[in-house]
């Protein structure tokens, strides 16, 4: 990608050089071998399950406890906040899948009281879906639609632009009327 | 810097209202603006204040309630073998007097990304967490303060204060030694440590937590202790934009060689904690001895304290 397309979005009026879009790691990271606990989040995929299965080596290396979460995307939220209720201060996160599986375990995890620190983070599928949120119905859609482009939310049907805003709290990218202008 | 700092060029004098001996070995200043003098601010809490004592300047927790501007509170160790600063506060301080007292300063403010706290503080170390508690009472933020003891000494007044159920003795060391791996293993995710104390103390403190999957970021300290300079090898210190050389012999402080040249260095701890001292390096390769600058700022080069650290080389340019 040239300088400039970096910096203009196709919209005119965004800058992107300070942008809140994450950057997952697409290179597998190395636990944090002083954790004593890791939870361990991973999706179906052939990549995520080698970055598992060599995390779980480093987890057995270290004499460290390795706790598979399993959920798909949707699910692993509510699966992470159980999981973290009561955890020790020795918990660690370990995420290997895309987008849509990572955005939402690092919500979890950064909800549950683990800091940014306690995270390990493996982008396995860069072209995979990307989870927005509809500003309007506060649905959050599934989505391989790139940022800036436009998808149907999965709520209410509007047609939503891709903003070029990520939420780490939510864990999502947010999306809005991508007519909102000429209605009004 | 361009003038010797008298406990920080903001200081105030504050009437000696009340003293109160809590501890054996240990006496309580309670202060009160002098007539005409500024009003008191709130603080964070665990910050300290620098006190004029006789011919001595010495850090102190403010042991109050950090938003309560009607007074500050100090509690002060006297240390027989210590410069004479404790042994003034403790000998020669009447109701009435006045001290020279600084602006409260902000070095061990409670993490903020806590829920809840382990507080661990041995002997007079728990005068931070004093004002800690009580920030905690108002914001209902959990805590377990553990205050060591040594054998056959009796705790901290003020602790009495604080909530049952809070607050835990353990007499002497050991005891508390036996406690600790349960205390660490059973704390819930989104606890921080925080330890005050002797640095060996803290040290150990820290790597068991370390050992038992405490992240870093969830570890803090605040030293009550410095470190002793070693007399180290002599060298010359260039003082690049004065055009003067000074020369450092063994066993005299690059900070004291500076001072008697004539040179104008503000400096506080000389014990290589507070960092008042840091003076920039532009030539030759410092031997750090602090505990202020990180291992990044030491890698840089550009800094150094001169009260505890010297020079690995025979020269080293400094910016005065």
């Amino acid at each position: 990608m040239n300088a400039v397309a970096e910096i203009t979005a196709p919209f005119s009026g965004t800058c992107r050089l300070h942008t809140s879009e994450p950057r997952w790691p697409t290179t597998r990271p190395p636990l944090d071998a002083a954790g004593g606990r890791h939870l361990l989040v991973a999706g179906p995929d052939l990549a995520s399950t080698q970055s598992a299965i060599a995390w779980q080596a480093e987890a057995t290396a270290a004499s460290a406890k390795l706790v598979p979460v399993l959920a798909d995307a949707p699910a692993v939220g509510a699966s992470l906040a159980e999981l973290l209720q009561d955890a020790p201060v020795s918990t660690r996160l370990l995420v290997a899948g895309d987008e849509a599986l990572i955005a939402r375990a690092v919500a979890a995890g950064l909800a549950g009281g683990l800091r940014p620190p306690d995270i390990r983070v493996h982008l396995t599928d860069p072209a995979g879906p990307r989870p927005v949120q509809c500003v309007h119905c506060r649905a959050i859609t599934e989505t391989t639609t790139p940022v800036d482009g436009i998808c149907a939310c999965s709520g209410c049907g509007v047609l939503l632009l891709v903003f070029p805003h990520f939420s780490r709290r939510i864990g999502a990218y947010l999306g809005f009327h991508a007519e909102a202008e000429e209605l009004a | 810097m361009s003038t010797v700092i008298v406990a920080g060029a903001s200081a105030i004098a504050l009437e000696v209202a009340a003293i109160e001996d809590p501890a054996p070995g240990v006496r309580t200043l309670r202060l009160t603006p002098a007539p005409g003098e500024p009003a008191l601010t709130p603080y964070a809490p665990g910050a300290h204040v620098e006190v004029e004592a006789g011919d001595r300047r010495n850090a102190y927790s403010l042991i109050g309630d950090p938003r309560d501007t009607s007074h500050y509170a100090i509690s002060v160790l006297r240390c027989d073998d210590g410069l004479g600063g404790s042994r003034f506060l403790h000998e020669q301080v009447r109701p009435g007097d006045r001290l020279r007292v600084g602006r409260p300063k902000s070095a061990f403010a409670p993490p903020a990304a806590a829920r809840s706290h382990l507080l661990v503080a041995a002997g007079i170390g728990v005068t931070p967490f004093l004002s800690y508690a009580r920030a905690f009472a108002r914001t209902g933020t959990p805590y377990a303060l553990h205050a060591v003891h040594r054998l056959g000494f009796e705790p901290h007044a003020g602790l009495d204060e604080l909530p049952s159920g809070r607050v835990t003795h353990h007499a002497g060391r050991d005891a508390f030694w036996s406690a600790l791996p349960e205390l660490l293993n059973e704390a819930r995710l989104g606890t921080h440590l925080s330890v005050c104390g002797p640095p060996d103390m803290i040290e150990s403190v820290l790597d068991a937590a370390r050992q038992r999957g405490w992240p870093e970021h969830r570890l803090h300290s605040e030293r009550f202790k410095g470190i002793e300079a070693p007399p180290g090898e002599p060298f010359r210190a260039h003082l690049m934009r004065a055009g003067v050389t000074v020369d450092v012999p063994s066993g005299t402080s690059l900070l004291d060689a500076l001072l008697s040249a004539g040179a104008q260095v503000p400096f506080l701890c000389r014990q290589g904690i507070c960092g008042e001292c840091r003076v920039g390096v532009l030539g030759g390769v410092p031997d750090h001895h602090d505990l202020h600058l990180s291992q990044a700022q030491r890698d840089a080069g550009n800094a150094v304290m001169p009260c505890v650290s010297r020079c690995t080389g025979a020269e080293l340019d400094l910016d005065l």
